[in-house]
């Protein structure tokens, strides 16, 4: 995994925000002494100052780390439930940010807000703003279904349609004005993103509830990708999942996010630690610290980050 | 062993003495409810499978007093209310249920529509057949096909839609939302993952509700009426394999008779043939883990 970390800097040449993820893979449990804490608004103006924000295919060949999702003060509710109080986050763009806390610390409800996957469930609610690329995704004139394509989504459990696998890709492609051999194409390159092509190009006609699980999660992935989003959120992605696909599941990350805006939702701290590039730290629908995945696991601000990345509180 | 042991055991010995006799006692339970069902299978075929000939298959009824004919304007009869009916309910049952489903889940519409869906199914089926007389037959002034459709239909829309929604509801969320999340209309959504996905359980909740009409009587006795010759269009009276059965079987001659338990027979087994439709037809080529 180091490799692949290697190879992005010299891809990319991120040096600045790669070194912090891959420092952060390399010390695992080693004592190195951590570097310095950059408080967080520090960490997000340098983002923003990098360069500006332009998404989309053309803006994936420069390399830039200007916030692509932010949340302002950011409230939700379920009725009288508040869910989020208060979160204001700066998503780089292009890196991966992982999400950690305790069951019911609303990072789950966070990841579901940047796509408004809630707006279905009743008596939701949205206080505060999300921009993505700027605009205000709650904003009256947004088209959620559009927004969805922009920003896709991988769900904890692989849930592919009961379709072909060949169908599973090109079904979101619907009203994207493409001919059935463009479709056939972008299938069969989000299949090779997401690391499956190998294992089903003899079998795109075959029921893709036939797959392993691993398979249908990276199928998942594939059929995300299709519609070529620049954000992807995961939201636990690996849990239903036996050790040997997670690791195939990570390795892709690793890859995705070179390309993509990755929000990944994670119960499994080793797994952040390895894959991300900026942790955020949710407890009781508040964050309490954000920033370089190695400070905060290194070297927490807070003590309750500390004796959660330690596993004293869970 | 001690004392100990030795409750243990017993206590042990009595449960599993307790679990044997219950199981046992279930075992009658499911033997006793297929009883009439069997009885009724056996029965009808040995007195209705020796009258099934091909005159009783292919000729209309024998004049009063002759004998011979047979059920063949019945048969068919029975095959266009029920058709028309079919064609009529299914696609209003179909899409009421995907409004409960979909959209009415909890609010007061589709909580007051569900309530009357299950109201309207347990309405006598005399009633119906009141209601479609008073609603069909008397402004058009004529018993026919189409009345006697229209008030099968009344029946099939609340089983339908109540299936429908079930068969819905069971498509698991997860799919539900990676549709959602791939930007697509939620139409789309419910048209080609939803309805895909539940499409087994639509099929079957159709083909029984189809086959539950088909054994109606009550009302079409003065919606549809009855004919004693090839149907003649959908606004006249046409027969029906049940009321004709029902007509025959209170007839004072034997003969009738007769083609009653025939009919009732070619009843039963065109029924069982729907099932039987039914459930190959709602086997999908992809829903099935393997």
């Amino acid at each position: 995994m180091n490799l692949f970390e290697q190879r992005r800097v010299n891809e990319n040449g991120r040096a600045g925000s790669v070194a912090v993820g891959s420092r952060a893979m390399t010390l695992g449990s080693a004592a190195v002494a951590p570097a310095p804490a950059a408080d967080i608004a520090e960490v997000s103006s340098s983002m923003r100052a990098a360069s500006g924000a332009s998404a989309g295919a053309a803006a994936r060949a420069q390399t830039s780390t200007a916030p692509i999702i932010a949340a302002e003060n950011l409230r939700t509710y379920y009725g009288h439930n508040e869910v989020l109080k208060g979160v204001s986050l700066k998503l780089p763009q292009r890196s991966l940010t992982a999400l950690i806390g305790p069951s019911g610390c609303g990072k789950t409800t966070f990841l579901r807000t940047l796509n408004r996957m809630n707006d279905h469930i009743p008596g939701f609610r949205v206080e505060g703003k999300v921009l993505v690329d700027g605009r205000d995704i709650y904003a009256p004139d947004v088209d959620p279904v559009l927004l969805r394509r922009r920003v896709g989504m991988v769900f904890q459990r692989p849930n592919p349609f009961p379709l072909s696998i060949l169908a599973n890709v090109t079904w979101g492609l619907r009203g994207h004005g493409l001919s059935r051999k463009e479709q056939r194409e972008r299938a069969e390159e989000s299949l090779m993103k997401a690391g499956l092509w190998d294992e089903v190009k003899d079998r795109l006609k075959e029921p893709a509830l036939r797959l392993s699980g691993g398979q249908q999660q990276r199928l998942c992935i594939a059929r995300a990708l299709a519609v070529r989003p620049d954000i992807l959120l995961m939201d636990e992605p690996t849990s239903a999942l036996d050790p040997r696909a997670s690791t195939k599941i990570e390795e892709l990350m690793l890859e995705l996010k070179k390309e993509y805006t990755v929000v990944l939702v994670s119960h499994n701290m080793h797994q952040a630690r390895r894959v991300s590039d900026q942790c955020a730290f949710f407890l009781h629908g508040e964050v309490v610290e954000y920033g370089p995945t190695e400070q905060v696991f290194e070297n927490p601000q807070d003590e309750r980050t500390s004796a959660y990345v330690s596993g004293r509180l869970g | 062993m001690n004392a100990a042991t030795d409750r243990y055991m017993r206590l042990y010995r009595r449960r599993k003495l307790k679990d044997q006799m219950m199981t046992a006692l279930l075992r009658l339970c499911v033997v006793l409810a297929l009883i009439p069902l069997v009885s009724i299978l056996s029965y009808v075929t040995w007195r209705g499978i020796g009258a099934v000939n091909l005159d009783f298959l292919m000729k209309t009824p024998a004049p009063v007093g002759a004998s011979g004919g047979g059920m063949a304007n019945s048969i068919v009869g029975s095959g266009i209310v029920v058709g028309l009916a079919a064609l009529m309910g299914i696609p209003v049952g179909v899409l009421a249920g995907i409004y409960l489903a979909e959209y009415g889940r909890n609010n007061l519409f589709g909580k007051v529509v569900r309530f009357l869906a299950d109201v309207l199914q347990g309405i006598p089926s005399i009633v119906v057949g009141i209601v479609a007389f008073t609603l069909v037959v008397l402004p058009m002034q004529t018993f026919s096909a189409f009345a006697g459709a229209v008030a099968l239909s009344m029946m099939l829309v609340p089983f339908v839609a109540r299936t429908a929604e079930e068969a819905i509801l069971t498509v698991s969320d997860d799919i539900r939302e990676a549709a959602m999340a791939l930007g697509q209309p939620r139409w789309r959504v419910i048209l080609s993952v939803i309805l895909h996905a539940a499409r087994g359980a639509l099929v079957t909740g159709a083909m029984l509700g189809i086959a539950r009409l088909a054994g109606e009587t009550a009302p079409l006795l003065f919606t549809a009426l009855n004919n004693r010759f090839w149907h003649q269009g959908l606004l006249a009276p046409i027969s029906t394999l049940t009321v004709q059965v029902y007509t025959y079987a209170i007839a004072p001659f034997d003969d009738w008779n007769a083609q009653a338990w025939a009919g009732a027979f070619v009843l039963l087994t065109l029924i069982l043939l729907t099932n039987v439709v039914a459930r190959t037809l709602a086997r999908s080529k992809y829903g099935e883990r393997s």
